[in-house]
């Protein structure tokens, strides 16, 4: 997929393993599509530790925040949420403090399964009216399955009542060709197994979501010639005998890591595209790992200096 | 000595937690002290509740289920205690839990045919940390193993299985049954809509629910009032495991900002619950030595010697690559420092921190999990 047609999504949810950026890449993406004229919310879902505020250096609560020209944030917490949903569906304030007051309706309420993850759902859907686009930074990804599953079993649970016409609702945002999953890898066999695995469960429980794209993540890209690679190979086998001391030793693994990461890169890159069936976009090392300081922040200046290169120079 | 401590702590402990962000290796960690407490004479089970399958690949196997799987550890040694391998399976392990608390098998029908059971056990996002604790109570109090790992899934899950009796434990709270069935009476749902204080609330979940739903709720919790007491004392006997004295939580962390963010918010979290922390792993550090300057004139001649059939320019290129390949590192090092200290400096005097290297290739089988127990266990020269 390309990164315009990504960019022309309305709805965004982006996942994957722990640890492959997520966070990074949300907020890059949301940098890119606000400066393209979109105006554009970034989301955490129900975080007790949220991860927008230190990239922004702003504190990001439930309502949303404006963070940059035409970019916004927001971390949508289940007790906010739910109010907003109670408001909606009861209409009356007083009521609505009734049930909020009630611990054993809050009880129930907190437990009922599916109550949570559909709320926060809907707060979702309610994003899309306000704004051109809505990116929700999801969590890793058995968890993020668990969400995206919900509202199709709250319908077969329900089966009526306001959930169940809300789940349908959402259903429907699901199904809007303009709603997609982005999946987030790194280079490592571990990551794409699961990443793999991912996919194939969204396609199998969230059939409504048809779209999906692939980022792979902190990419080294191809730099070493033949010759080059074969003297590495010589120097490596050398290192491995006495003949070198232990300083030449580390010098030599700095190179050899260097290469690993360029072949493991090309590697996930190749069992992506033809295990998922999709394109795959590649985002270099950032960072300190790319070479140079600069924390989070700049990580994801770079990263979305990246986007819109590629969306500008996309055919 | 770090090194020591843990070793005592593997001998030591009946039951290990290891907590953190997503990616840092905190599954292969558990597989290595599974690995190494295993080599050590001790009956160890390495149990995952993450949803995805890690442990299994980390330990070169395709796939477990919800049944302790034993790891064939003749590879790296010829005399050793066991190590067995789990992964959580939360629908199978909720089959099973009614399996053996329903007084009889109409219960047990009635049960599984409920819409509401279904859908917990399928689907609902919480179960799995629920039935995690389940679990874990069953396999701590089998007496098979001497020491149980347990592996959590990322950041805001691992909160939510600290905090159990989770959402699931909570849904068949005591006070949410009796509203529902009135003292154990059963009590329809019209009854209640017309008579009774919480008439009115009860109407308004009905409007927000959907009749259906609760009246699958009462049926569900007049099922639910025999397993109810299973539960809670269950609960209540993990709730006290995890605060035992041979019990002990380790929090791994890799050297970056956000990892190292969430295993200082893990510090607080801990100690705020009261919940024996008992130190650090920053795994996946990069160690390089500081003076490499003078290796270059011999890496250049090694290369010299080695270049036969390669074009003249490729011995530079080569110094050249390896110079700023091994730069980098070093830089990443110091960088890797700061973030560490910045942990180190929230733990007590007898917690520990320790620094475990990166190593080369992944690590997705046996051997490699043995390697990296090396940094973790004795004192080892680094590359």
């Amino acid at each position: 997929m390309k990164i315009r047609e990504i960019l022309h999504s309305k709805l965004i949810f982006v996942s994957g393993k722990g640890g492959v950026g997520k966070t990074c890449v949300s907020a890059a993406l949301g940098k890119t599509s606000a400066q393209l004229g979109k105006r554009t919310i970034i989301v955490e879902v129900d975080n007790f530790h949220p991860s927008f505020p230190p990239i922004f250096g702003k504190e990001i609560r439930y309502q949303p925040t404006a963070l940059e020209p035409n970019l916004f944030g927001c971390n949508i917490t289940w007790m906010k949420a739910l109010e907003d949903w109670l408001v909606r569906t009861v209409k009356i304030r007083t009521i609505v403090q009734m049930i909020l007051n009630n611990r054993v309706a809050m009880l129930f309420l907190n437990a009922t399964p599916g109550a949570r993850e559909i709320v926060i759902l809907s707060k979702i859907a309610d994003l899309l009216t306000e704004y051109d686009q809505v990116i929700v930074d999801l969590p890793a990804s058995g968890h993020a399955l668990g969400i995206l599953r919900v509202p199709g079993t709250a319908m077969q649970l329900m089966r009526s009542g306001p959930i169940y016409e809300r789940a349908k609702q959402i259903l429907s945002v699901f199904s809007d060709p303009r709603a997609l999953v982005l999946l987030c890898a790194l280079p490592e066999e571990m990551v794409v197994n699961e990443t793999v695995e991912f996919a194939q469960k969204i396609r199998e429980d969230v059939p409504q979501i048809s779209k999906m794209a692939v980022f792979l993540n902190r990419v080294s890209v191809s730099s070493f010639n033949e010759d080059e690679r074969t003297l590495l190979a010589r120097l490596s086998t050398e290192s491995a005998s006495s003949e070198c001391s232990q300083n030449e030793q580390e010098m030599i693994q700095a190179a050899l890591w260097d290469q690993e990461l360029e072949e493991s890169s090309s590697r996930s890159s190749t069992r992506l595209t033809s295990e998922l069936g999709y394109d795959v976009l590649s985002i270099p090392k950032l960072g300190l790992h790319g070479g140079f300081k600069g924390g989070t922040p700049k990580v994801v200046q770079q990263m979305h200096t990246i986007f819109s290169r590629h969306f500008r120079t996309e055919s | 000595m770090n090194q020591d401590k843990i070793q005592h702590i593997l001998s030591d402990k009946r039951l290990l937690i290891c907590v953190g962000a997503g990616g840092v290796g905190k599954t292969s960690m558990a597989a290595t002290m599974g690995v190494h407490a295993a080599l050590m004479g001790r009956k160890v089970l390495v149990l995952t509740i993450d949803p995805a399958k890690r442990l299994a690949n980390s330990l070169g196997l395709q796939e477990f289920g919800n049944q302790e799987v034993q790891i064939d550890l003749s590879v790296i040694s010829e005399d050793s205690g066991e190590l067995w391998a789990m992964m959580l399976d939360g629908k199978q392990a909720f089959h099973e839990l009614i399996d053996r608390v329903a007084e009889n098998e109409e219960t047990k029908q009635a049960i599984y045919d409920n819409n509401i059971y279904q859908s917990i056990a399928d689907t609902i996002v919480g179960n799995q940390e629920y039935m995690a604790t389940e679990k874990l109570y069953d396999v701590l109090h089998s007496g098979k193993y001497d020491l149980v790992i347990l592996d959590t899934p990322p950041v805001k899950n691992a909160l939510d299985f600290l905090e159990s009796p989770g959402r699931m434990a909570q849904f068949v709270d005591k006070r949410i049954m009796k509203w529902f069935l009135a003292d154990g009476k059963q009590k329809t749902l019209l009854r209640r809509l017309v008579s009774g204080t919480s008439a009115k609330l009860f109407g308004l979940l009905g409007h927000i629910f959907g009749k259906e739903f609760l009246e699958d709720i009462v049926i569900f919790f007049q099922h639910f009032k025999e397993l109810y007491e299973g539960f809670q004392a269950r609960h209540q006997a993990v709730e006290s495991i995890f605060r035992d004295a041979k019990t002990g939580f380790l929090i791994v962390s890799s050297p970056t900002e956000p990892a190292t963010e969430v295993a200082r918010f893990f510090v607080e979290q801990l100690h705020l619950r009261n919940m024996p922390l008992l130190g650090v792993i920053a795994n996946q550090c990069h160690q390089v030595s500081s003076s490499t300057a003078d290796v270059e004139k011999t890496l250049l001649s090694h290369c010299e010697r080695l270049n036969e059939g390669l074009a003249s320019d490729t011995p530079n290129r080569m110094v050249a690559r390896i110079r700023s390949a091994h730069k980098r590192l070093a830089m990443l090092q110091e960088y890797e420092d700061t973030l560490i200290t910045s942990v180190e400096s929230t733990l007590s005097p007898d917690q520990f921190l320790h620094r475990v290297p990166k190593i080369q290739g992944e690590v997705h089988d046996l051997q490699a999990l043995h390697r990296v127990g090396d940094y973790l266990f004795i004192s080892t020269e680094l590359i």
